[in-house]
């Protein structure tokens, strides 16, 4: 079967209105918790905060945040909550899969494809639950690193948007392409999420890093702080990239196509980006940079490997004096190449984040503010961080161990005001995240499609209520058998050609599929399929339909054809089968529709059965539905 | 002294960048032959029958293989009209047809596509008035001659297999068949070390004597197998020099007066190698016995082979077209008394004014001068060679209506 996407448009009304309403019920159940902790907070201040006065936390010697550190968080989170924002986007439940995820993994290994069609299919199966839940748990994320400053929660913070930043690298940007041909620094190598994870873990790494790595060998070997460390790896991986800039056989000289040569990546790149909407000035920003790539490629190709290399030299040595102009320097060369050639990374197409050079410059920036001001703050810091190591010796967390939680509660908020701040703004965050994972993943882990996705491509099943026309065919075992034989049992029937080549064999596995879904059921559930060919009517065609669909081990299913065509013809007639020969070449035409008769002989649904697209996602989604009906139908008293 | 470790893993680093980018340069993808390459058999052939002339060919989008139908042709004897059956058919034909006939019926088989998987199979003894169905229960295989009809009914098929492909029988109706041999079992006869088959790539009918054809790997050598009534026996030749050192496929097998021709091919990338052996006995050909061989035809590697037509009286045409387009047609023909045992080479190819752009299909006409069958999407336009001014004159013109995408799954 053909594709993994559901096969339906990005912009399909249905699903889009369905994803957002199921945003909206998310929303508002958000709403109400973070309601909840705004009482309590009031709380809090009312009976707690008011009895701190402002020289306890002096008294107590806690120190303010770092503001590299700051910087990070504050940044990283901002960027969370962006992009959370970007996975609300309309053509995100549809467009994900085929548009980001698969185009992703597109020239890297198999191993790296099949991981990222495990997670095209689980998003293409729900595309209500699945996108929902990674807009909050990116929203969470971020609220949660903006509110939580430091302790224990703002480490947790860290940690989670280091995990979560892992799992979008590897599985939604195929890991960043370092395995994929042809990528480079330029196009957002190595990813912009493997950014975050960086920043994570620096921003979980305890605070006195930032003033002096306490781990001899790896402070000798990376700088004295991690603003130092930071900067060097990222000297480091500018003059790697530079390499792959320069490397003659990836053709980052070439530039528009001419006598044989293929053109350059980024002229490709930007031939393709031409294909997306964008804004006006996105578009002729990228349209006269690509004028002028394509005459003037190997120049800055050149310019690009020399500012790379001199950035990259500089920042690994970072001598005093060049240290600020570096950071200009690839601050200036980021953004242009956000601008010209990542196409600010959101605005064109289905973007989910800004690309790398924003996370490239947060963490330059991180860099460059922890090489200067980890100098100048040494000395205070340094008393800072002594006096809280002394404070933390005696922190009421030791002495209140024997004491209840409130009592102990009560100490900590007393000595640090703003634990109670950053423990509800931390509970807060959780909580979105859950409220938005909790169903994602149970849905994730459901094997069935949304029958949503069915109902876009064939709409709503029709309910009647009118009595099943009588039929008398054969089946593949050329046993008689009438609709009044199986009353007392639940039927779905259909139409199919046994010679058909491409929607029968759909609609038959969607029938399959569902008699597995219904489970015990099935025994009360008789799956049926009258033959639409006027030429191929004998029943060895009928058993070589079964055996290719691998229908004849399922005890409920009948593929039914008439002794004679005026049989076959007058049940067509009754059902509304419409049977003609199409003018030339192709199939015989028949309705694609099945109706759901009850116990007593009365049809009850009558749906679409035309597959659409014919992919895995809508046969699933629509056999899910058939199995929701027969369910019903059977049950119904 | 400090800096020292730094350079070192600076070094390190551009080591491994440059690993990388070695590791990751853009590779050229490699090219695998289509099913619409210049190493793929053409499909498109025709039949004469003492009942009329069948010819099968595509029309429609003929790039693309959603929109590209197979249609079934006939002219009745006596008859300068033909007409479309595409009604008889009664399902999508993307895959292609293949046409047998004997005396007394004609088969068409429809070759699966997309999901289905098993073979259709109608057949008429009365010029197409009325039709029966048989049903050969699996795929039939991509070759010109994979279906054939023997003089008492029964027929044989080569079909796809997951092990390689394989020979079935059926002895009655065509709705029942029965596994004959496969490449697995022809490897172990007899003599068939000789030959080396790799491939079961024909069958056909000298009478009422199953033959199939193979792909040999030793060179000079052609690889036929007979069934003498309980087993399969191998039957190949030997090549003369100037085809020793080719790899032989048998890609046609007809019988022709007493006789029976068997059109040979070898392909490289550069050149496309067709020669005819042909054997005078109908009955008892064996291994020992003499064939045979024409002069080679040398095609450019580049050109696409279209059609490989047998004619009425013995020998084929073989329908090219050239990378601009534009097409050749060879016709292979015997001297009148032909088929007589001999050792030099007999046969000659000749070159015939090329068809009007957009053959499809050379039929053997009613006055043994082919007919070109030219198609321009859903039009189909008949052409004659005339005899005199060796000019391809129009004789029928008419339209298919063809639904596009209705095979679009």
């Amino acid at each position: 079967m053909p594709g993994m996407s559901s096969g339906l448009r990005t912009n399909n009304q249905l699903i889009v209105s369905a994803f957002h309403h199921q945003l909206l019920n998310q929303g508002l159940i958000i709403l109400f918790v973070l309601l909840i902790l705004t009482v309590l907070w009031s709380y809090l201040r009312l009976h707690f905060l008011q009895q701190t006065s402002p020289s306890t936390q002096e008294a107590l010697g806690l120190h303010r945040e770092f503001i590299a550190r700051r910087v990070l968080r504050i940044g990283f989170g901002l960027l969370w909550i962006f992009d959370g924002i970007l996975q609300a986007q309309s053509s995100m439940p549809l467009g994900m899969p085929s548009q980001v995820l698969q185009p992703a993994a597109q020239n890297s290994p198999i191993w790296v494809q099949h991981l990222v069609h495990f997670v095209s299919t689980i998003w293409s199966y729900h595309p209500l639950l699945v996108p929902a839940s990674v807009v909050w748990i990116q929203v969470g994320i971020g609220l949660w690193l903006l509110s939580a400053s430091r302790g224990i929660w703002s480490r947790y913070a860290a940690i989670t948007s280091t995990v979560w930043g892992a799992l979008v690298w590897a599985l939604g940007e195929s890991f960043g392409g370092i395995f994929s041909r042809g990528q480079s620094w330029t196009f957002g190598l190595p990813g912009a999420a493997l950014l975050y994870c960086i920043a994570g873990v620096l921003i979980a790494l305890p605070e006195n890093f930032w003033h002096n790595i306490p781990l001899r060998r790896f402070g000798y070997l990376l700088g004295r702080n991690l603003g130092s460390a930071v900067l060097q790896v990222l000297g480091l991986f500018f003059i790697a990239m530079a390499t792959l800039q320069a490397w003659p056989g990836r053709g980052s000289w070439n530039g528009s196509p001419h006598n044989g040569h293929p053109g350059g990546p980024i002229y490709l790149m930007l031939t393709q980006m031409a294909h997306t909407p964008q804004p006006h000035f996105l578009s002729s920003t990228l349209a006269s940079f690509q004028g002028f790539d394509a005459n003037h490629a190997w120049e800055i190709n050149l310019f690009v490997v020399i500012a790379l290399s001199l950035i990259g030299l500089t920042l690994w040595i970072q001598p005093p004096k060049f240290n600020r102009p570096a950071l200009v320097g690839a601050v200036v060369l980021c953004i242009a190449t956000w601008i010209s050639i990542q196409d600010l990374g959101f605005l064109g197409g289905t973007g989910t984040d800004p690309n790398s050079m924003i996370p490239t410059i947060l963490l330059l920036v991180t860099g460059y503010l922890g090489i200067s001001k980890s100098a100048t703050l040494s000395d205070t810091s340094t008393t800072g961080i002594a006096t809280a190591t002394a404070s933390n010796s005696t922190t009421p967390d030791t002495s209140y161990s024997h004491s209840s939680i409130s009592t102990r509660l009560k100490g900590r908020i007393l000595a640090d005001p703003s634990y109670a701040r950053r423990t509800l703004g931390s509970i807060g965050a959780l909580c979105i995240i859950l409220i938005g994972a909790v169903p994602g993943v149970a849905a994730a882990s459901n094997p069935n499609a949304n029958p949503i996705v069915a109902q876009a491509i064939n709409g709503a099943p029709q309910p009647v209520s009118s009595p099943a026309p009588a039929f008398d065919l054969i089946d593949q075992n050329g046993r008689s058998v009438s609709l009044a034989s199986l009353r007392g049992k639940t039927i779905a029937l259909t139409f199919l050609d046994d010679v058909c080549v491409t929607t029968c064999p759909l609609i038959a596995q969607e029938f399959r599929l569902a008699d597995q879904e219904i489970g015990t059921l099935s025994r009360k559930v008789v799956l049926i399929a009258i033959n639409s060919n006027p030429r191929f009517i004998t029943i060895n065609y009928l058993e070589a339909f079964d055996q290719q669909e691998q229908l004849t081990t399922i005890p409920n299913w009948l593929f039914l054809t008439g002794r004679s065509m005026k049989q076959l013809d007058s049940a067509w007639k009754d059902y509304g089968d419409l049977v003609q020969y199409l003018p030339g070449g192709s199939m015989v035409d028949h309705s694609e529709i099945a109706d759901i008769i009850g116990p007593q002989g009365r049809i009850r649904y009558i749906i679409n059965t035309d597959p659409g697209p014919g992919t895995r996602v809508f046969a699933s989604s629509f056999s899910n539905q058939l199995a929701n009906l027969l369910e019903k139908v059977a049950n119904r008293k | 002294m400090k800096l020292a470790p730094k350079f070192f893993i600076l070094a390190i680093g551009i080591v491994i960048a440059i690993s990388f980018a070695s590791c990751s340069q853009t590779h050229k993808e490699t090219q695998f032959p289509t099913a619409d390459s210049n190493l793929s058999l053409p499909l498109s052939t025709s039949i004469n029958t003492s009942q009329g002339t069948w010819a099968v060919f595509p029309m429609g989008d003929l790039s693309n293989h959603f929109n590209r139908f197979w249609q079934l042709f006939y002219q009745p004897p006596n008859s300068s009209s033909w007409t479309n059956l595409v009604k008889e058919v009664a399902t999508a034909t993307n895959g292609g047809l293949s046409i047998t006939s004997n005396s007394t019926q004609t088969v068409v088989a429809i070759r699966p596509s997309f999901y289905l998987q098993f073979t259709p199979i109608i057949s008429t003894r009365d010029q197409g008035s009325t039709w029966s169905n048989g049903l050969l229960d699996h795929k039939l295989a991509t070759y010109p001659n994979s279906l054939a009809l023997g003089s008492n009914n029964e027929a044989l098929a080569v079909v796809d297999a997951p092990g390689g492909n394989q020979v079935y029988a059926s002895t009655r109706n065509l709705d029942t068949w029965k596994f004959s041999i496969d490449l697995k079992k022809l490897k172990q006869l007899r003599g068939s070390r000789l030959c080396q088959p790799t491939k079961i790539t024909a069958v056909s009918y000298l009478g009422d004597t199953g033959i199939i054809g193979v792909d040999c790997s030793t060179p000079g050598m052609f690889g036929l197998y007979r069934y003498n009534g309980s087993a399969w026996q191998f039957s190949g030749g030997h090549l003369p020099s100037d085809l020793s050192n080719f790899r032989i496929s048998v890609v046609g097998i007809d019988t022709v007066r007493s006789g029976a021709e068997v059109l040979l091919d070898n392909r490289s990338r550069n050149q496309v190698t067709l020669a005819v052996a042909s054997i005078e006995s109908s009955q008892n050909f064996a291994y020992s016995m003499k064939w045979t061989t024409s002069h080679i035809l040398s095609i450019n590697g580049k050109a696409r082979l279209i059609c490989l037509s047998p004619i009425s009286n013995g020998g084929f045409y073989v329908l090219d077209s050239t990378r601009s387009g534009g097409t050749t047609l060879y016709q292979f023909s015997m001297p009148n008394s032909t088929l007589t045992k001999g050792i030099a080479p007999l046969g000659t190819w000749t070159f015939l004014s090329s068809p009007p752009i957009g053959t499809q299909d050379v039929v053997s006409g009613s006055n043994s001068l082919p007919l070109a069958m030219q198609v321009n999407k859903t039009s189909l336009s008949i052409w004659s060679l005339n005899q005199t001014t060796r000019k391809w004159d129009l004789s029928q013109s008419s339209h298919v209506s063809i639904q596009f995408g209705s095979s679009n799954p």
